[in-house]
């Protein structure tokens, strides 16, 4: 008898813990590696560059790590009043958009994002690959890497879900980064520049970031934006600015304003970039 | 109720008693440290070479978008008595060769199941002009079974400096170079299977024995054959997996070599 009663506590702890999405109980389910997900970007659809008058000033803002599991009108209420106040031309989300990578939680997402009104440029985060979460994903938003440009500046988007680039889509993001631009940003949800203590979700190999770090730098990237880390950080390693981007439940900086004003890019109250 | 020390007494008696329930794991030698101290003397216990392990071999390695190329390694071990091991080891990679890691260590194993070592090590990551300097602490817990298998618990710190620009000579923090503390872990299973034979299978964030990172995850197989007590040969086949959440997704790595370990008693 004793042992039923052990089996049925089991079994209701493993299937309460199932249940609840925020819990990510089916995290160490394996998705796509980072290849075979960049291999897929063909049969994907494709983003086209947002409607925006490079001759002028132009804003975008950035969020990261809404994990989205419920839906949250108050958080994108705030960003609708920053899109009203600062003339916000499109949105870019860096990644861990969904709590567990479920169907519910990326169509709750896109719903709140279209209620928005302008566009959005996603990135693919570590939680948004969770239960086989790339299938989803993939019929929800799209590709995974991509890039456009709007004037001379140049916007590429990468897919470091894995925590890795990967070889094939080291070299894709070296031919983007080889081309004659004013500005290059990029966008992905791992910095290869880690918190002091590092995590268990940290960028696994040293030597790829040290290999991301020399290409920015041969490359005069402006900027690599990333999110993930739950904090804010910028740093400037050999002429890149490495901004980490806070999450979006946190109060200070978890939605930061980019400006591109000709070959100037600012973001937060006067901090300007130029390479 | 009065409970002062107590709990105190409790721990030291659980301690106690797990000590010499681990200690007459190994019925057949008396506690290095007692053995040192009270039959040999503390200077046979500071300094008795016992022998030393030099392990020369070749490999190849892959990791996808980082590194195909492959390697020669050099370990030396020299136990210098029953508390003291010391070694170095050296390895050098591409076919145009320089080196990528030179590391020391020391460890001493004050009870028969404990080895607290000290590894530092230097990382040379030329061809991004980049270097790693890691200095790394961790305690090992060894549970054998019997002379049949010897299951192993190893945890530590690495402290890593990386030096981003190796030709600047800033010393900006964060900017010029950066500190981070890495957790290590590993986890070893060694089995005798047979009297010259033992495989070793390894499980954690280290390879070759330094750590990569926190969100590093490795498979290593290590087969040792030796010929007599004096040569051998080993063979390590190693399959690495690293991602978000820990398996979501993996780093496809893999890694093999082969080479020759001698033994001089």
């Amino acid at each position: 008898m004793p042992h039923i009663i052990k089996f049925i506590s089991a079994l209701l702890t493993i299937l309460t813990l199932s249940a609840c999405e925020y819990l990510d109980g089916g995290s160490i389910l394996v998705s796509l590696p980072v290849n075979e997900r960049f291999d897929d970007r063909n049969n994907r659809t494709n983003f086209s560059a947002p409607v925006v008058d490079a001759s002028k000033p132009y804003n975008f803002a950035v969020i990261s790590d809404t994990h989205y599991y419920k839906t949250n009108p108050e958080y994108f209420r705030k960003i609708s009043e920053k899109v009203s106040e600062n003339k916000i031309s499109f949105i870019i989300l860096l990644g861990d958009i969904t709590q567990a990578g479920t169907a519910a939680q990326f169509r709750m997402v896109k719903d709140d994002l279209n209620n928005l009104n302008i566009p959005y440029y996603p990135v693919i985060g570590n939680h948004d690959i969770y239960n086989n979460g790339y299938d989803n994903y993939k019929r929800v938003f799209g590709r995974t890497v991509y890039s456009f440009d709007i004037g001379g500046t140049r916007f590429i988007f990468t897919d470091t879900a894995n925590g890795l680039l990967g070889g094939g889509q080291k070299d894709w993001l070296t031919k983007r980064l080889k081309a004659h631009m004013r500005i290059k940003l990029v966008f992905t949800h791992y910095s290869p520049i880690d918190d002091d203590l590092q995590s268990f979700t940290a960028t696994p190999e040293p030597e790829e970031s040290a290999s991301v770090i020399a290409l920015n730098d041969k490359y005069d990237t402006d900027c690599y934006i990333s999110g993930h880390l739950h904090n804010y950080r910028e740093r400037t390693v050999r002429g890149t600015r490495y901004l980490i981007v806070n999450d979006t439940a946190s109060l200070d900086n978890s939605i930061v304003i980019f400006t591109i004003d000709g070959s100037k890019v600012s973001y937060k109250d006067g901090t300007f970039l130029i390479r | 109720m009065k409970t002062d020390g107590v709990f105190l007494r409790i721990f030291l008696f659980i301690f106690l008693v797990t000590i010499c329930g681990m200690q007459n794991l190994y019925p057949t030698d008396a506690s290095p440290l007692m053995k040192g101290r009270i039959e040999l003397g503390l200077n046979r216990f500071l300094f008795s070479p016992h022998y030393i392990t030099t392990s020369t071999g070749i490999g190849y390695e892959y990791i996808d978008g980082v590194r195909r190329t492959v390697f020669f390694e050099n370990d030396n071990n020299f136990k210098l008595s029953e508390l003291i091991t010391t070694g170095w080891r050296l390895k050098i990679i591409g076919l145009s060769p320089y080196v990528d890691s030179v590391s020391h260590r020391i460890s001493i194993t004050p009870l028969k199941f404990i080895d607290i070592s000290l590894t530092n090590s230097f990382t040379n990551y030329a061809r991004y002009d980049m270097l790693l300097f890691d200095t790394y602490w961790s305690i090992a817990l060894k549970v054998p079974v019997k002379n049949v298998s010897i299951t192993g618990f190893n945890a530590g710190f690495c402290h890593r400096v990386t030096d981003y620009d190796i030709y600047g000579n800033g010393t900006v923090y964060g900017t010029d170079y950066k500190w981070d503390h890495i957790f290590v872990y590993e986890i070893t299973q060694t089995f005798n299977i047979a009297d010259k034979d033992a495989i070793t299978i390894r499980i954690g964030n280290r390879r070759d024995g330094l750590p990569v990172s926190t969100g590093y995850f490795e498979v290593s197989f290590e087969n040792v054959y030796m010929v007599n007590k004096y040569a051998g040969l080993y063979c390590i086949i190693a399959h690495s997996f690293a991602g978000a959440g820990s398996l979501a997704g993996y780093h496809d790595g893999l890694r093999w070599s082969i080479g020759v370990v001698c033994r001089i008693l």
